[in-house]
């Protein structure tokens, strides 16, 4: 690709990829008070439904390994856009916007059927706290794919330039970061409601 | 400077090729593995409940530093890496003071507050 890369320039790539670093940092503290919140009020169920109730461990399970097959190939995505393989990139991007895509009709599914069956966040403070912690992940997940749409369509037209890479760059930090914060909703939230 | 020595130079992927595909290759599957001993060990029931809640976070702490290791390439060999592991550390101390602390004092509220005749007394005193 082109050579011309001033030394300035990559000093404001390099802070811009380690800005949006400290934007995710402030994130996980986000994440932390609804943790925080959820473990607090995790008993309070107002004498309805608890964890153990509700949560079916299979189908969190594969929620799991849905969200990690997305960041592991977004990941697989960067490698391969390292190359200039724009071809395999865009496949790529794809998959990995198809696993995100899985991952988000599952959870709506979820949340549907616990709101039909009388077990919405208007419930119990347990409810409360858990439709925040997971919705607030899954509107992060839900951005992240709009955010891939976009960069995909953006790389077909104007290909692998340099500002793309960055851009996709941060998509994947943004996803991987997003599946740590579910490692800990899926233990925390899940595995431990169910003991 | 081609693209992978770009994004060598802004710590996104510090390997070549090769080096980077193994590293989330083995990041996946450790992952994998973790998340299935999780599942496994929830579902057995065969510890007892305080052993295995702390078996299940250390479980979710090794996968974190899996995919921080492997999918997020922060190291302490490169500068971009030890940019984010600084931002790492300093954010882990006030999420550890956010979930801790919480939990510290709610589980505490009743050992903390005096009960309404103790509140008589005290104030009668004062």
């Amino acid at each position: 690709m082109n050579d011309t890369l001033t030394h300035e320039q990559l000093n404001a790539d390099r802070a811009s990829v380690l800005g949006f670093w400290v934007y995710l940092m402030t994130d996980l503290v986000l994440f932390a008070s609804l943790f925080a919140t959820f473990m607090v009020l995790r008993d309070n169920t107002y004498g309805g439904v608890s964890g153990k109730d509700i949560f079916d461990l299979s189908f969190a399970l594969k929620e799991t390994i849905i969200l990690l097959m997305g960041s592991f190939l977004s990941g697989i995505a960067l490698v391969l856009a390292a190359q200039d393989k724009i071809a395999q990139t865009l496949r790529w991007i794809a998959a990995a916007g198809f696993f995100g895509a899985w991952f988000i009709t599952l959870e709506i599914s979820e949340f549907a059927s616990l709101i039909t069956d009388g077990h919405g966040p208007d419930a119990s403070a347990f409810l409360s706290s858990y439709f925040t912690l997971v919705g607030t992940h899954g509107l992060h997940v839900t951005i992240g794919l709009v955010w891939l749409v976009a960069l995909f369509v953006a790389i077909q037209r104007r290909g692998l330039t340099r500002p793309m890479l960055r851009k996709m760059a941060l998509l994947t930090i943004f996803w991987h970061f997003l599946d740590i914060v579910w490692i800990f909703i899926f233990t925390i939230v899940y595995l431990f409601g169910a003991l | 400077m081609n693209n992978q020595d770009y994004m060598r130079e802004i710590g996104v992927l510090p390997d070549g090729p090769k080096e980077s595909v193994r590293g989330y290759l083995i990041g996946l599957l450790l992952s994998l593995a973790l998340s299935f001993g999780a599942y496994a060990f929830a579902v057995r029931h065969a510890l007892s409940r305080s052993e295995l809640m702390g078996l299940l976070i250390v479980l979710a702490l090794s996968q974190f530093f899996v995919q921080s290791a492997y999918f997020l390439h922060i190291r302490r060999e490169t500068v971009p890496g030890r940019d984010r592991l600084f931002a790492y550390c300093s954010f882990s101390i006030i999420v550890a003071i956010v979930v801790v602390g919480s939990l510290w004092v709610m589980t505490h509220l009743n050992a903390r507050m005096m009960n309404p005749e103790e509140q008589m007394e005290y104030m009668e005193m004062h």
